[in-house]
């Protein structure tokens, strides 16, 4: 590919790598197109408390603008080393000749590996008029998820002296959860008690769970 | 004198002795407090509260006993778990076989009796907390036990 002299940056950065960039359009289909970056980790930092469990990593692409066949832009993926980083800015220009794009990857320990099934009661009675709570329909299965203990404290609860436990469920994607719906995960029937949004491609959204023995 | 643990002591057989008691509530009868970590639900709480004795002037006195059963189950676990529950609480300490049934447990000492146990009222109402997404119904029983203890034994 012929390059410019505006390329010179390359002795300062050289783009050793090649990456793939994907270019993520909900409306239409995506587009991915390879080339020639220069790559360096900004940042690695826990991404919720989790005791290291939930980091992020920030990385700072130099993306060769005659390369992509497309403007990179937030949302878009880079797939560098077999991890996927969402693009979070991109910024460039045609005089330069390269983009620069700051992208995250969401890591958990083991990944998403665990799965969760949300279910939510069926809206039937028994002969006293009481949510029977027999049947339940399935709103999500096997949503890629990671179970991380949050903790507990001593509560009188059911005539008992116990300690509800509470964990957050990191998800790979959002889900439409209510209060009263079970997660159930590896076989344990979690009540859930919050759901958060983030609402970012830099954050998993999360499900605050109990359990009661 | 009759005491708490000699009422909680006959409540508790008195229910185990109760057709069905045992499958219907196979988390067992626990006095006051429920179980640490319960085996099984639903599983029955009881709480034993006394009145001021009557005293007379031999050694007989009359001590009056509010006895409260309840029994924590998950809706739909098993099905129809809590409406088996408050029939068996009704079976158990409110009926007619019921009082019968308390008036013949022997107490500790062999003077002491237990007169009667008579229906208050039955009680029924959700849990605060939900286990594993199950609304927790507690289905209950309040009950008057009438003793009489002699006070001349220990």
């Amino acid at each position: 590919m012929p390059r410019t002299w505006q390329q010179n940056t390359q002795k300062y950065l050289p783009w050793l790598e090649t990456v793939t960039v994907t270019s993520v359009r909900p409306n239409s289909t995506d587009q991915e197109g390879e080339c020639e970056a220069g790559v360096y980790k900004l940042t690695g930092v826990e991404g919720a408390p989790s005791y290291g469990v939930y980091t992020k990593h920030t990385v700072r692409f130099t993306l060769s603008y005659a390369d992509l066949p497309f403007d990179p832009k937030p949302r878009d993926r880079i797939t560098w080393k077999g991890d996927a980083y969402t693009v979070l800015s991109a910024t460039g220009s045609d005089w330069q000749q390269f983009w620069v794009a700051d992208a995250v990857n969401l890591v958990l320990a083991e990944d998403l590996r665990q799965t969760g099934t949300l279910t939510r009661w069926a809206a039937t009675q028994d002969a006293a008029y009481r949510q029977a709570q027999a049947a339940s329909a399935t709103l999500a299965a096997d949503v890629p998820c990671r179970l991380q203990p949050l903790g507990w404290s001593a509560d009188d609860t059911l005539d008992r002296r116990t300690g509800p436990k509470r964990f957050a469920a990191f998800l790979a994607s959002a889900l439409d959860a209510r209060a009263k719906d079970v997660f159930a995960v590896s076989g344990t029937a979690y009540t859930v008690l919050e759901y958060a949004d983030p609402e970012r491609i830099d954050e998993l959204p999360r499900l605050t769970l109990e359990e009661i023995l | 004198m009759v005491t708490v643990d000699d009422i909680a002591g006959a409540v508790g057989g008195r229910l185990a002795a109760t057709a069905g008691w045992s499958a219907a509530v196979p988390g067992g009868v626990h006095l006051g407090r429920g179980p640490d970590s319960p085996t099984d639900y639903p599983y029955a709480v009881v709480d034993v509260v006394p009145t001021d004795a009557e005293v007379f002037s031999g050694d007989i006195s009359l001590q009056r006993f509010e006895v409260r059963v309840g029994v924590y189950c998950p809706s739909g676990d098993p099905a129809g778990g809590a409406k088996t529950a408050g029939e068996l609480l009704n079976l158990a300490l409110a009926s007619s076989a019921g009082n019968a049934a308390m008036q013949s447990s022997p107490l500790r000492n062999a003077n002491d009796k237990i007169l009667h146990c008579l229906p208050r009222r039955p009680e029924g109402d959700f849990a605060d907390p939900l286990r594993g997404g199950r609304d927790v119904w507690r289905a209950g029983v309040v009950t008057d036990v009438l003793t009489q203890s002699d006070r001349g034994a220990a």
